[in-house]
């Protein structure tokens, strides 16, 4: 009986010490991580010990707060699973590479508000390949990144996904992306959703490009049905096809275009589908240059592609296929 | 090479050896084992280049180019990275020209220093191999340090991309020669904060190329003594959100000889040049093909010259105020600006 009693003890002696431990590295979360190129992941990720990949650190930070970089080096995929800001300052290179068949930074449901800040993020290539798969409903911004597809991956590799994966809220998240370049993907920013795509309820993705270089993708910026795009003051060259918008059976695709730059492309520079005349695709081109491109706008079938009439749509193989129409200004 | 003949040797010699049992031998046998190994460590050392490469003032090229021992120069530090892979500039100093003969980045992150010098009819950074299809170039400083001598020479048809960089000083005695960037011959060329300034030829379209595609956003084509751009046979060119200024003979130099060439400005503003846009040709069917939107063109010697070639506006440009100071009236536009409909 006694040895009984002993046991149990010891017993709950230790559910008590790991419960303790436990704790005890809930309350060593801080709200600012520090990676280094000579970290260690033994170490607590403070400013004096940092560790070496934002996987471990991100587990050391508490929700809200700010992974580090301290100097140049790879510092591995992560998978983000609160609200955090990973963050390079200028003058330091922190890349991520991105391995055959995964993600480089995904953005789990219950990450609510993430900035990436400053990356490299990079694939190595073969299978299907994701710089930054954004997979919440909440607000992720993406600010001087570069992001490096593999070239001639057809249909296997994308630079940004965003895609609600999160059966517990129909709407699809919200992007910016600012003074960012992707590029060599099959697509460089996809809007598409898992559980959005034939559903009839919740909002889709709302994503805002500004002073963003799409080059040398096959198709540089697609939103597919329920998302809806803002780009401007961005150059767009080299891809197979620009910007594109195809809507669905149920549901519209939106995308507004001001003051770039859609050049080089090898097919469209623009374009607009639809598979329902009901839910059209709808783009809205201003003050742009659309040039040397195989067909410069394309407003296809199921499509809606309004002009404001500012726009110069000059020297393609063939300036505009299908009548543009006008947006008037008010 | 040399290596793998020696290694094929040994691999014969430990065959031919590896029929008789006899101790010497085998002991031979064990001796030729352990050099084979040596050998292969060797070897497996040099195939031990990796997808990132380290660079530093600090550092020296016997390193294996990590980043706890970093190499020295970018020539060095290309035979140890994996063609797809990066060189990464860790601190502020000068890292010699290289010829680059895989896919590759070389990364100056903002707040570093990394430049290129280069001597009198040098080449700072050059790219020709065909096995080349993709570079990226970001942060470099490319200094000239005599006549003649050319920034960065690009002889591929695949994708080059340049943020960031500044190509100083490339200037010749003689137009062709001194060169800030050079294309040479095809390929997609993306150049993005960029300034190419104080030399002769800021960028340079060779004649006799299959016609490289560029694109330039937030460039600065400045103090150039010949052009800023110029664009010949067969190539492509689009300019946005850009400054060319201060150039000595003319910012934009469309002067096609056999072929038509394309050139689209939007939303620049050329000012302090020769001539802002010089757009000649034989006329015909060979011409130089400008067009030019929101953009400002004044206070050059001569706004646009256009001989033989067309120049298209969208009617929404500013052009005034091109004159001399031994003209006693303006010259905008000598030749005929055809004005196009925006859409």
């Amino acid at each position: 009986m006694k040895i009984i009693r002993l046991a149990s003890c010891s017993i709950l002696f230790a559910v008590l010490q790991v419960a303790a431990q436990g704790y005890a590295s809930t309350l060593a979360a801080t709200p600012q991580t520090f990676v280094s190129g000579v970290g260690n992941d033994n170490n607590a990720c403070s400013r004096q010990q940092p560790c070496r990949t934002f996987a471990h650190a991100i587990t050391q930070t508490d929700p809200g707060g700010e992974i580090v970089v301290l100097d140049s080096a790879e510092y591995g995929t992560v998978s983000i699973d609160r609200e955090v800001t990973i963050e390079a300052p200028k003058g330091v290179y922190a890349g991520v590479d991105v391995p055959s068949g995964g993600a480089g930074i995904e953005i789990m449901p219950k990450a609510t508000r993430v900035t990436l800040r400053g990356l490299r993020i990079r694939s190595t290539g073969a299978n299907v390949n994701i710089g930054i798969a954004f997979r919440s409903a909440g607000t992720l911004s993406v600010e001087d990144c570069i992001l490096d597809g593999f070239p001639g991956l057809a249909f296997k590799e994308f630079g940004i996904t965003v895609s609600n994966d999160d059966p517990s809220t129909s709407n699809a998240g919200t992007l910016y992306v600012k003074d960012t370049a992707i590029r060599n993907w099959d697509v460089g920013i996809k809007a598409e959703g898992f559980y959005l795509q034939n559903d009839k309820f919740g909002f889709g993705a709302e994503v805002t490009l500004e002073r963003v270089q799409l080059e040398s993708n096959n198709i540089g910026l697609q939103v597919l049905q329920r998302h809806k795009a803002t780009i401007r003051d961005s150059v767009i060259s080299g891809n197979g096809t620009g910007l594109s918008v195809f809507a669905g059976d149920f549901h519209s695709a939106k995308m507004v275009i001001e003051r770039c730059l859609i050049a080089y492309s090898g097919g469209n520079g623009v374009e607009s589908f639809g598979a329902d005349p009901n839910y059209p695709g709808i783009v809205v081109l201003s003050n742009s240059v659309v040039v040397s491109n195989s067909t410069g706008a394309l407003r296809g079938a199921g499509g809606l592609l309004f002009s404001r009439h500012n726009n110069t749509i000059e020297g393609n193989a063939v300036d505009t296929l299908g009548s543009l129409q006008t947006e008037t200004g008010k | 090479m040399k290596a793998k003949s020696g290694l094929g040797k040994l691999i014969s010699l430990w065959r031919t050896t590896a029929i008789d049992g006899d101790q010497t031998l085998r002991t031979i046998r064990l001796a030729l084992g352990l050099a084979l190994f040596g050998v292969l460590s060797v070897t497996q050392a040099s195939a031990g280049a990796s997808t990132r490469s380290f660079v530093s003032g600090n550092g020296n090229d016997n390193n294996p180019c990590s980043p706890e021992a970093p190499c020295r120069t970018f020539a060095h530090a290309i035979t140890q990275t994996d063609a797809g892979g990066e060189i990464i500039v860790m601190d502020s100093a000068e890292y010699g020209t290289v010829a680059i003969d895989r896919n590759i980045t070389i990364d100056a992150p903002k707040g570093i220093y990394a430049a290129v010098n280069v001597a009198q009819q040098g080449t700072g950074i050059t790219i020709s191999s065909p096995n080349v299809t993709r570079v990226e170039l970001r942060g470099l400083r490319l200094i000239s340090q005599g006549a003649d001598s050319t920034g960065i020479s690009y002889d591929g048809t695949g994708f080059l991309y340049i943020d960031n960089c500044v190509v100083d000083g490339f200037y010749g005695f003689i137009a062709s020669k001194g060169v800030g960037i050079a294309i040479l011959n095809a390929g997609y060329i993306f150049v993005k904060d960029t300034s190419v300034r104080n030399g002769s030829t800021g960028i340079l379209t060779a004649q006799g190329g299959f016609g490289a595609s560029i694109t330039l956003d937030q460039v600065r084509l400045e103090g150039n003594n010949y052009a800023g751009l110029r664009l010949s046979d067969k190539h492509k060119a689009t300019i946005r959100d850009s400054v060319v200024s201060g150039n000595v003979t003319a910012g934009f130099l469309a002067d096609v000889q056999t072929s038509p060439s394309e050139l689209n400005i939007e939303a620049c503003t050329i000012s302090g040049n020769g001539t802002g846009v010089k757009a000649t040709g034989p006329g015909g069917n060979v011409q130089g093909r400008v067009r030019i939107s929101n953009s400002t063109v004044s206070h050059n010697d001569v706004g646009l010259v256009i001989q033989g070639s067309t120049v298209l506006s969208a009617g929404n440009n500013t052009i005034r105020d091109n004159q001399s100071v031994f003209d006693v009236t303006p010259h905008d536009i000598v030749g005929v600006m055809v004005i196009y409909k925006q859409r």
